[in-house]
C-alpha cells in the first residue's frame, strides 16, 4: 500500500536520494508492489524519449580514444619497443621470425590479455581465499607467451602467462579463433624445456572457437623456453601425438 | 531482427570477443552520444559518458538482461543514468538550473539529415508538441534534466505531492499520442 516510501519513486529514479536512501527505497521496492509496476510503467513511458535527440555529429577520434582507454589495461601489459627489457617478465615472441600474421592479432592479443589478466586476478582471489583470507595476492607474471599458429591456414591465437603465487607456478592460457575438434579430441598445452614436452592440462574450447585453461605447475619444474598447444586423442599423455596447432618461445 | 542479433553480439562482448563489440560500439555511438549530448549539453562530458557506457559493457559492470527488454533501451537507460550523474555532480560546483525554452519545443522538420533514428524521432516530437506546454516542461525537468522532486515542484510551482502523478499523467499522454497513428493527430 501507499506509504510514505512509495514517494520516493521518482527521486529514485532520477538517483537523487542518497545512497542510504537509495538502498531503503530498494528494499522498500521488493515487497512494494504497486512501486514496482510504476517503476516498471516509468521505465517503458520513458523508453521512447531518447529519440528525441538531436542527432550530434560525433567528434571523429573519439572512438580512438574511447577505445584506446578502454583497451588500455591491456596495452600496458603488451611490451613496449622503448621499455626496458632487462627482466623477463614478458616476452612477446614471434615463432620463427615470420611476420606478424594478419591485421587483427594485436588487437585480438590485447583483447585476450586483458581477459587472462582478469582470469589471473580471479584465479588467484580464489585460490588466495581457499588458503588464508589474508586479502589479495600479488601476481607475479614471470612470463607471458604468445602463441601463434604453426599453419597459416588457422587464424587462432592464445596468450599464455606464467604465474607465481606464493611460490608456486602456474599456468594461464586464453584461446580464441581455434578451430573446432571432434567430440573426442582435446587441446593439450605442453610447456617445453628444450626438446622435452610435459603435459600442462588440456581443454575443448567453446562452440565459438574460445578456450581458457588454469594449469598448477606444481608438479613440474623447468625452465621453459616453449609454450605449444597440438590436438590430441587424449589428455595428458606424456608425449604429444597429434599435430601442433600453436606455438610460442619464452 | 536486429534484436536478437544485438543480443548475440552482447553475449560475444562479454566474453571479450572485441569484434563483437566493436560492431555494438558503430551501432549505437551515434545514438548514445546524441543523446547523452541532449542531456548534458556539453561534448567533453558526453564523450565522457559515452566512454563510460562502453566500458560497463565490455567490463560487464552492468549487465543486460535480455528478458528485461532490448539492448538499446538499457544502453540508454544506463547512458541517463551516468549522464544525470554526472550533471549533478558538475552542478553543484556551479549554481542553479536554467530552463531552455529551446529543447521543449523543436521544429519537427528541422531534421532532414537521415539519422537511424530519423522516423522515431519525427513521431515522438509530433507526439511531444501535441502535449500542453506544462507537460511538455515536466517531462523535460523529470527526464531529460534528471531533477528531484522538490525542484520539479518548485519550477513548475506545485505542491510536492502532485509531482508524480503530473509525471505519469504527461507520460501516459505522450505514450497515448504516440500511439494515434505515430502522432498525428492534431488535438
Amino acid at each position: 500500500m501507499s506509504n510514505e516510501k512509495c514517494y520516493q519513486l521518482i527521486d529514485y529514479f532520477n538517483s537523487t536520494l542518497t545512497d542510504e536512501e537509495m538502498a531503503l527505497f530498494e528494499l522498500h521496492l521488493q515487497t512494494c508492489a504497486e512501486c514496482q509496476n510504476e517503476l516498471e510503467e516509468l521505465t517503458s513511458l520513458t523508453e521512447d524519449l531518447p529519440y528525441l535527440s538531436e542527432a550530434v555529429d560525433v567528434p571523429k577520434d573519439m572512438k580512438a580514444r574511447i577505445f584506446n582507454e578502454i583497451f588500455q589495461e591491456e596495452k600496458e601489459d603488451v611490451p613496449q619497443h622503448n621499455e626496458s627489457g632487462n627482466t623477463q617478465q614478458i616476452g612477446m615472441t614471434q615463432p620463427n621470425k615470420r611476420k606478424t600474421p594478419r591485421f587483427v592479432l594485436p588487437s585480438l592479443a590485447a583483447a585476450l590479455i586483458l581477459s587472462l589478466i582478469t582470469n589471473a586476478y580471479l584465479y588467484n582471489e580464489n585460490k588466495e581465499n581457499q588458503q588464508t583470507q589474508s586479502g589479495i595476492a600479488e601476481i607475479k607474471p614471470s612470463s607471458q607467451v604468445t602463441l601463434l599458429p604453426v599453419d597459416e591456414s588457422n587464424e587462432a591465437v592464445a596468450i599464455v602467462s606464467l604465474l607465481t603465487t606464493n611460490n608456486e607456478e602456474s599456468l594461464l592460457l586464453q584461446a580464441s579463433n581455434l578451430p573446432k575438434l571432434s567430440d573426442e579430441e582435446v587441446y593439450q598445452v605442453w610447456v617445453i624445456e628444450g626438446d622435452q614436452p610435459y603435459p600442462a592440462g588440456a581443454f575443448q574450447p567453446n562452440e565459438s572457437g574460445q578456450g581458457t585453461l588454469s594449469y598448477s605447475l606444481k608438479e613440474l619444474e623447468g625452465n621453459w623456453d616453449t609454450v605449444a598447444i597440438t590436438v590430441e586423442k587424449e589428455e595428458n599423455l606424456p608425449l604429444p601425438d597429434g599435430k601442433v596447432v600453436l606455438a610460442g618461445g619464452i | 531482427m536486429i534484436q536478437n542479433d544485438d543480443a548475440s553480439l552482447y553475449n560475444k562482448a562479454i566474453n571479450k570477443d572485441r569484434i563483437a563489440f566493436e560492431i555494438l560500439y558503430d551501432r549505437y555511438e551515434k545514438l548514445l552520444y546524441s543523446f547523452a549530448y541532449r542531456l548534458t549539453n556539453d561534448a567533453s562530458l558526453t564523450e565522457e559518458v559515452v566512454q563510460d557506457v562502453f566500458l560497463k559493457l565490455w567490463n560487464g559492470t552492468n549487465v543486460y538482461d535480455e528478458s528485461k527488454g532490448k539492448l538499446s533501451s538499457w544502453l540508454l537507460t544506463i547512458t541517463r543514468n551516468k549522464a544525470i550523474d554526472e550533471i549533478r555532480k558538475r552542478k553543484r560546483h556551479t549554481h542553479e538550473e536554467i530552463i531552455d525554452k529551446d529543447s521543449l519545443v523543436q521544429d519537427e522538420d528541422s531534421v532532414e539529415d537521415k539519422i537511424e533514428w530519423n522516423e522515431q524521432k519525427i513521431n515522438i516530437q509530433r507526439a511531444m508538441n501535441n502535449l500542453k506546454e506544462d507537460q511538455q516542461q515536466i517531462i523535460n525537468l523529470f527526464y531529460f534534466k534528471g531533477l528531484s522532486q522538490q525542484k520539479i515542484a518548485n519550477q513548475c510551482e506545485l505542491p510536492l505531492g502532485t509531482v508524480k502523478g503530473r509525471i505519469r499523467i504527461a507520460l501516459k499522454h505522450l505514450r497515448k499520442m504516440l500511439a494515434q497513428e505515430g502522432g498525428t493527430s492534431n488535438e
